[in-house]
């Protein structure tokens, strides 16, 4: 790190942050783990009423949901990963307004003014608001990662795969924190008038509709799925490719691309904010 | 000595001037103002100074310190008062004065609590409780607590009342004394005729003139207004000997006369004058 970083600034902010978000943090974390909760635990209903009529859906409304004929609620794994495709999506978008309102909130309400009068420079900024984010969506994926094992142990009936289900959040963690990255990236050059989180949830959702083409027309230009982290790192492509049973040919080479990206824009990101006019 | 010095800084916004070759002096030491109109100019030299704004061209230093390169170092001594006061909201004042404090090496709580008293600020509120007048009193408490060597200020004493008003410069004065530099932008004409050493004046983002306040250019700069019997009236700034000045009045046949030195009002209106 260079003589202009210390990390005791850095966590200064850290804390600050933390603390004013804490509220915030509580309100999502009850969301996520109120939904996964009210979802997993009706998985012996949806098993015993729905598993039948999933089956019977067409293939192209399945994907919408990311199943597949080979994933519908046989067990409790395909069922979370079902499930968890909801709470995913959910999740990228906070990930991906957070990042982006990180900085933006600070310039649009003025506040960042307060952090120019204190001796602390731009990079100290970037790093603490980065890091509470983080950790904020890392509450919220850890919440949520213990409901779904919680809920496993009372409704799973034998069919759980814990490492299965802890490989899900583990990889699809990296396109989560991937949007992180996305929206302080974009934070740190768009003009004020430009709302990065509303640019950032865009690139989210063009993303996904592409993944979802490319799951539909996969004979012909399949490849442009992999232009959608959220489809590469669903949690039924894991799930399948876990088991054995898979259609998309799951490898960590598209994972490792996406990571490459995040430390690109991490990095992108920070060297944009330290030449940002602050007007 | 000069603290800060700025040498021919441009800033342009797009194809919108922010300033255009801009060169100051502020000595060690001295109550330094900036007085012009709204969007003349202010607000983007003292951005530029503290690295906010990367100017286009031209070079900028406080104390000898880059203020491209080495905003740490210049942080470190200098304290600045933002000309809008907006801060987290929910958050309590003694909250933010010790979080700004956190950054500081020297953590003084006993001088941020006799600041707040000095400046009767109720540490225990909210801070989007606190009007504009007492959000501005946290700036000026967050600027002093890190006991700098150099404060810049933009509109330090905007919202505030006039006793509060004098509370401020109260405590700038003694800052001074300490050999502390102050630059402030005002748009207040009294106070920087009151307070400050020297004062620059920028029109469309050009400095236009420097004032010595108390400089002997300045105490020959007599304003004459006086009415003649025809009911003709003069009006003008007159430089000159003052006994001259009289001997030439004596011959006159006049009405009403006034002599007084000139207002920085005065100079500052003369440069807008016809807008």
């Amino acid at each position: 790190m260079s003589k202009n970083f210390e990390f005791k600034r850095s966590l200064n902010i850290f804390k600050a942050e933390f603390k004013m978000r804490f509220k915030g943090t509580i309100i999502w974390l009850a969301l996520i783990v109120g939904m996964m909760a009210m979802y997993m635990l009706m998985y012996p209903v949806i098993d015993d009423i729905m598993g039948e009529k999933l089956a019977l859906m067409p293939e192209e409304l399945l994907q919408i949901f990311g199943m597949s004929k080979h994933s519908v609620v046989d067990n409790y794994n395909s069922y979370f990963a079902m499930i968890y495709q909801i709470i995913f999506i959910i999740l990228c978008c906070y990930g991906v307004s957070m990042g982006a309102n990180a900085l933006y909130d600070e310039e649009k309400t003025k506040s960042i003014e307060f952090l120019n009068s204190v001796q602390v420079s731009r990079l100290e900024i970037y790093v603490g608001k980065f890091l509470v984010i983080m950790v904020n969506l890392l509450i919220l994926v850890m919440g949520s990662l213990i409901t779904t094992i919680l809920c496993g142990l009372v409704v799973g009936e034998g069919t759980v795969d814990n490492m299965a289900i802890i490989s899900v959040y583990k990889i699809s963690g990296i396109t989560l924190f991937f949007f992180v990255a996305l929206g302080f990236f974009l934070a740190s050059f768009l003009k004020k008038d430009i709302k990065p989180s509303m640019a950032g949830l865009s690139i989210l959702f063009v993303t996904y509709i592409i993944g979802y083409l490319g799951e539909l027309v996969a004979d012909k230009i399949e490849f442009i799925k992999m232009l959608s982290p959220i489809h590469i790192t669903s949690a039924s492509a894991i799930m399948d490719s876990t088991m054995g049973i898979g259609t998309l040919d799951y490898n960590l080479l598209p994972v490792a691309i996406i990571t490459l990206l995040m430390f690109g824009f991490i990095v992108g990101g920070a060297v944009l904010y330290r030449k940002r006019d602050f007007l | 000595m000069n603290t800060i010095v700025i040498k021919s800084m441009t800033k342009y916004y797009g194809k919108n001037k922010g300033i255009e070759n801009v060169n100051l002096e502020v000595k060690e030491g001295e109550i330094f103002g900036f007085v012009g109109k709204n969007g003349a100019g202010k607000t983007t030299t003292i951005r530029s100074l503290l690295n906010m704004i990367t100017p286009n061209s031209g070079q900028a230093s406080i104390c000898g310190l880059d203020c491209l390169r080495q905003t740490k170092e210049i942080k470190k001594i200098t304290a600045y008062l933002p000309g809008e006061v907006e801060y987290y909201q929910g958050m309590k004042v003694i909250d933010l004065l010790n979080y700004a404090l956190s950054f500081c090496e020297e953590k003084d709580y006993a001088y941020v609590n006799k600041l707040c008293e000095y400046f009767e600020l109720d540490k225990n509120r909210k801070i989007n409780e606190l009007s504009l007048g007492n959000r501005k009193k946290i700036g000026v408490i967050q600027a002093l607590l890190k006991k700098p060597k150099v404060i810049i200020l933009d509109e330090p004493t905007s919202g505030l009342d006039p006793l509060m008003q004098a509370k401020v410069f109260d405590v700038l004065i003694k800052e001074k004394k300490k050999g502390v530099t102050i630059f402030l932008s005002s748009h207040n004409l009294q106070e920087i005729e009151k307070y400050c050493d020297r004062v620059a004046i920028i029109k469309d983002g050009e400095i236009v003139e420097v004032i010595e306040m108390n400089g002997k250019a300045r105490e020959k700069k007599l304003l004459v207004r006086y009415v003649t019997s025809d009911n003709t009236e003069q009006k003008y700034v007159y430089t000159g000997n003052i006994n001259d000045l009289i001997a030439e009045l004596n011959k006159m046949d006049l009405t009403s006369l006034e002599i007084k030195y000139q207002s920085i009002e005065e100079e500052f209106q003369k440069f807008y004058k016809g807008e």
